[in-house]
């Protein structure tokens, strides 16, 4: 049987997590979303074993819910590390401690993604809703550094935090991260609750993105804005130290993402199942009318937009998180404040 | 007294590194990593084992890479590469080429001593990325001094853009060849 070749996949390990971030996208915290906690290690490995069988992935990112506070999380890493994938996490920075990040670095962990949303711990703490929490992410951050390991950080852009973006970012600098990942709040799962508290105004958020612009200016940091977001609400040639990454046409450069049961999702933004790789092989899963939508299908918003193909309306699985279609735009612009 | 005497040898005799590596450490890590990770199936709460595990595993991947390492090293018999390493070339006599769409919507080109983990394009304008991914070697691996390879262009592409090449991941900003591409249609 002939592997599919895939770039890289998402991983979802466990649903569990010991934060409870407003902005978070996970799907399975939609309000009225029944919650059943998925944290398996011998599911994940099964899982894990499936995809290597039926594609060959050169990268797994792991992410949750909170990675390292899933079953046997680092058995899963030397699972995929022995069979020669680089390997990423997304952690929260709060699930795991200084041995278990030497141990990951020792397994071959390419890179670490953390949150630090603020240089104001009370701001960082309001938006994860768990006292001390920025404290335990600043800590992960030097003693995964100080082992030799890779940090990218992660700032959520919300109506909270967006006025001090420019100290975050010196800040971040000063603790010996230049890279970072400024991606703006996509409305989602938890988030959903919160779209009052959290969404910008457009000028706030190119406020926001002006003001970093200015920092990696002065700082030399490397930015990237990863959560495409439509260019008639920001647009980036007016901010060109960030580099932005929009959503990609190829359905091989997005990101792919799977969780324990053996769903395949396009992102893992979108609630809607592709397909299961324990029932099918990525062939079938990729010939779905429902992936050629995405190119295909342009939101009545967009129509007579030359720039769609750029953009393609933003996070469209934002829309599907809000129970719309692919007929809709992102809801960033009809949620965003006036 | 024993591991010094052999870390002294093995530095003195870098040839048997390899040797020793490949047919005595490695399967002996390999063989006490499987019966460990038998007995922790047995006894999956098991802390010790899984600590042993943990640590036989980070020790084979390190292994691994250090074994991989050595069959590019410079011996007797095997002369330092005198190409430089991972040059990019189009057909092209220039910086710059011009892609006609009415004849092809392909570049070509190829990859002079290819020695990176992998090889990766970006197609960009005004610092927006319109098209990227990963360059395979057209005959399958990279296996040779020249490697050829084809990049085929997506359909909402055109004008001028700039075609950067990177050996390695391309976040770092950093390329390592840099072509004007012009994509032109005649109707």
């Amino acid at each position: 049987m002939k592997k599919q070749k895939l770039p890289f996949i998402i991983f979802e390990t466990t649903s569990v997590c010991n934060l409870n971030c407003k902005y978070c996208y996970n799907i399975w915290k939609r309000p009225g979303e029944v919650d059943e906690p998925k944290n398996s290690y011998r599911k994940a490995r099964r899982a894990l074993k499936r995809l290597f069988r039926l594609a060959d992935v050169e990268q797994v990112t792991f992410t949750g819910g909170e990675p390292l506070i899933s079953e046997r999380f680092q058995e899963l890493v030397l699972f995929t590390r022995l069979r020669k994938k680089y390997v990423s996490i997304i952690t929260n920075g709060n699930g795991g401690k200084k041995e278990d990040y030497h141990m990951l670095i020792r397994l071959g962990c390419e890179l670490f993604e953390l949150p630090i949303h603020s240089n104001i711990p009370e701001n960082h703490d309001n938006l994860s809703q768990i006292k001390g929490s920025w404290e335990k992410s600043v800590q992960s951050v030097k003693d995964i550094l100080s082992l030799g390991g890779n940090v990218v950080c992660v700032i959520v852009i919300t109506k909270i935090n967006y006025k001090e973006i420019k100290e975050t970012l010196k800040f971040i600098r000063s603790i010996g991260v230049n890279r970072v990942m400024l991606n703006r709040y996509n409305i989602g799962g938890t988030g959903l609750s919160y779209i009052n508290e959290l969404v910008t105004t457009k000028e706030e958020l190119n406020e926001a993105f002006r003001l970093a612009n200015e920092a990696a200016e002065e700082t030399g940091m490397k930015l990237s804005s990863n959560v495409c977001t439509p260019i008639c609400l920001v647009d980036f040639k007016q901010y060109p130290k960030i580099a932005w990454a929009p959503c990609s046409s190829n359905v091989l450069n997005k990101p792919i993402t799977l969780d324990i049961e053996g769903n395949i999702r396009m992102c893992n933004h979108s609630p809607i199942v592709l397909g299961n790789i324990f029932k099918e092989n990525f062939e079938t899963i990729f010939k779905s009318e429902y992936l050629k939508g995405w190119t295909d299908i342009v939101p009545e918003f967009c129509n007579g937009c030359d720039l769609f193909d750029k953009c393609f309306g933003g996070c469209r699985a934002a829309s599907e998180q809000m129970g719309f279609t692919l007929h809709e735009v992102d809801p960033v612009l009809t949620c965003l404040k006036k | 007294m024993f591991a010094r005497f052999f870390y002294l040898w093995i530095n003195k005799n870098p040839m048997e590194k390899e040797k020793v590596f490949g047919y005595i450490v490695l399967p002996a890590l390999s063989v006490a990593f499987v019966v460990i990770s038998f007995l922790l199936f047995i006894n999956p709460k098991n802390a010790r084992l899984l600590k042993r595990k943990l640590h036989l595993g980070a020790a084979i991947i390190a292994l691994t890479s250090i074994s991989l390492t050595f069959q590019s090293c410079v011996t007797c018999y095997e002369p330092a590469q005198e190409l430089p390493p991972n040059e990019f070339f189009l057909n092209t006599e220039n910086d710059s080429i011009n892609i006609l769409l009415n004849e092809t919507n392909k570049i070509t080109g190829y990859i002079s001593n290819p020695v990176a983990s992998g090889f990766y394009y970006r197609i960009i304008r005004d610092e927006l990325i319109y098209q990227s991914g990963k360059i395979e070697a057209l005959d399958g691996a990279y296996n040779s001094d020249m490697e050829d390879f084809e990049i085929t262009l997506n359909d909402s592409l055109y004008g001028l853009y700039d075609l950067l090449f990177y050996s390695g991941r391309p976040d770092e900003y950093s390329y390592d060849a840099k072509y004007v591409l012009n994509i032109l249609e005649i109707k």
